[in-house]
């Protein structure tokens, strides 16, 4: 049986199934009554940390960070050989973010000073809502496990469970992501990727979330960070619209141009 | 037309919650330390994502009628600083004061203050007052 969006009844025994048995059943579909903590209901806004900061890498163009929401000095300690490569190589048209293409996770909670994200739930799912790209991201607490590694998705697929008092989410099944951990220097992600989220009440309306990102294709050891949030009654404003015509106009009106027999600039530049 | 470009050093203001240009790097697409000036009518304005746009027709020197793209803020990001879209109606006549493209000769600009004819001041930015150079960093 699944829910299918539908309110699941909490029996004794879909309780038991859920929370004691469900790690044991990854994978059969069973369905569960969400145990998420009403405490992480809510809209969040990101509180500043003095771990923050822009580090010393430069974006392919050789200019600093300007957007520094999380500890890029400590990150950069953990890129191999390979991500300091991609950064050389990378270029601004490589940004899925000019066209519309919603920020990924790691972009969205570390934006989320600018813009607000906020957490439901429903009986199968953790439901979080971004103001950035009107992204909404499910968090399946239904026990059901990732798909084959043949199925990949730009923001991967995410399952989560409680441990104690902390929601744990565990996200895999990602496609390479030239913006995977900013879109600003563009440090990529790749398929492997496997992020770990640990969301805990910390303190009144005050929620953490520790980020553990393993990426072998681009760093030395999985890398680890907190980021935390105060709960907001600050409304959500309006719809995201996106032009992708207008980004893709600003984009190639403005980047040096790096290679000459690249045709797509012609078509925007306003000479 | 009314152009004039100068290099101002940017004020980097420290002590801050608001990052500049909230997606992508403002120094790899615009000269951030220089400001073009352009005096012209809004012919549109565009407030969307991932930033919006205003053409301003500018006529130039030789008589021609040209459009200059302004580029500002990301529609949130307007809104939360105060951005009055009933402020600036189409056919306006203005004086745009912005980033130059680092694509030389391109008639496009970002983060502009907008001063109309009537003395106020309109900010088409990212950044309160469009203040430059504004990291994020404690």
């Amino acid at each position: 049986m699944r829910c299918n969006g539908q309110p699941a009844r909490a029996t004794l025994w879909t309780f038991l199934l859920s929370t004691a048995l469900g790690p044991i059943l990854a994978g059969s579909q069973t369905p569960t009554v969400s145990s998420v903590p009403l405490d992480f209901v809510g809209t969040w806004d990101k509180i500043p940390s003095a771990d923050d900061n822009c580090g010393s890498l430069e974006d392919p163009y050789g200019n600093p960070r300007q957007f520094c929401g999380m500890p890029f000095d400590r990150l950069e300690a953990f890129l191999n050989g390979r991500a300091r490569a991609w950064l050389e190589f990378s270029d601004e048209t490589l940004s899925p973010r000019w066209a519309c293409a919603a920020a990924g996770i790691q972009t969205v909670l570390t934006d989320a000073g600018l813009y607000l994200f906020s957490i439901s739930t429903r009986p199968d799912a953790v439901v979080q809502y971004h103001e950035q790209s009107n992204w909404v991201r499910y968090v399946w607490m239904d026990g059901r496990s990732h798909p084959p590694a043949t199925d990949l998705f730009y923001h991967g697929h995410s399952i989560g469970r409680m441990d104690g008092d902390v929601l744990v989410v565990e996200t895999t099944n990602f496609t390479f992501d030239p913006d995977g951990w900013d879109d600003q220097t563009h440090m990529a992600t790749s398929h492997l990727k496997k992020l770990t989220e640990r969301y805990e009440i910390i303190g009144e309306d005050t929620l953490e979330i520790e980020i553990t990102v393993e990426d072998p294709v681009f760093l030395t050891a999985p890398f680890t960070y907190s980021q935390t949030y105060r709960k907001t009654d600050r409304q959500f404003i309006g719809s995201w619209d996106c032009d992708p015509e207008a980004g893709l106009r600003e984009l190639y009106n403005t980047i040096p141009v790096r290679y000459p027999d690249d045709t797509t600039p012609a078509k925007y530049q306003d000479r | 037309m009314n152009r004039h470009v100068g290099a101002v050093l940017g004020i980097c203001l420290l002590i801050t919650t608001m990052p500049l240009h909230a997606h992508h790097s403002l120094y790899a697409h615009w000269l951030t330390e220089e400001y073009v000036q352009i005096t012209g009518v809004v012919k549109s304005i565009n407030i969307v994502n991932p930033h919006s746009e205003m053409i301003v027709e500018v006529t130039e020197e030789s008589g021609e009628i040209s459009e200059w793209r302004v580029g500002g803020g990301a529609p949130h990001l307007l809104r939360r600083l105060g951005w009055d879209p009933d402020a600036l109606p189409i056919g306006t006549r203005v004086t745009v004061e912005a980033h130059p493209s680092r694509q030389p000769g391109v008639k496009a600009l970002a983060q502009g203050k907008i001063f109309k004819e009537d003395g106020t001041v309109l900010y088409f930015c990212d950044t309160e007052n469009c203040e430059p150079c504004v990291p994020d960093q404690q």
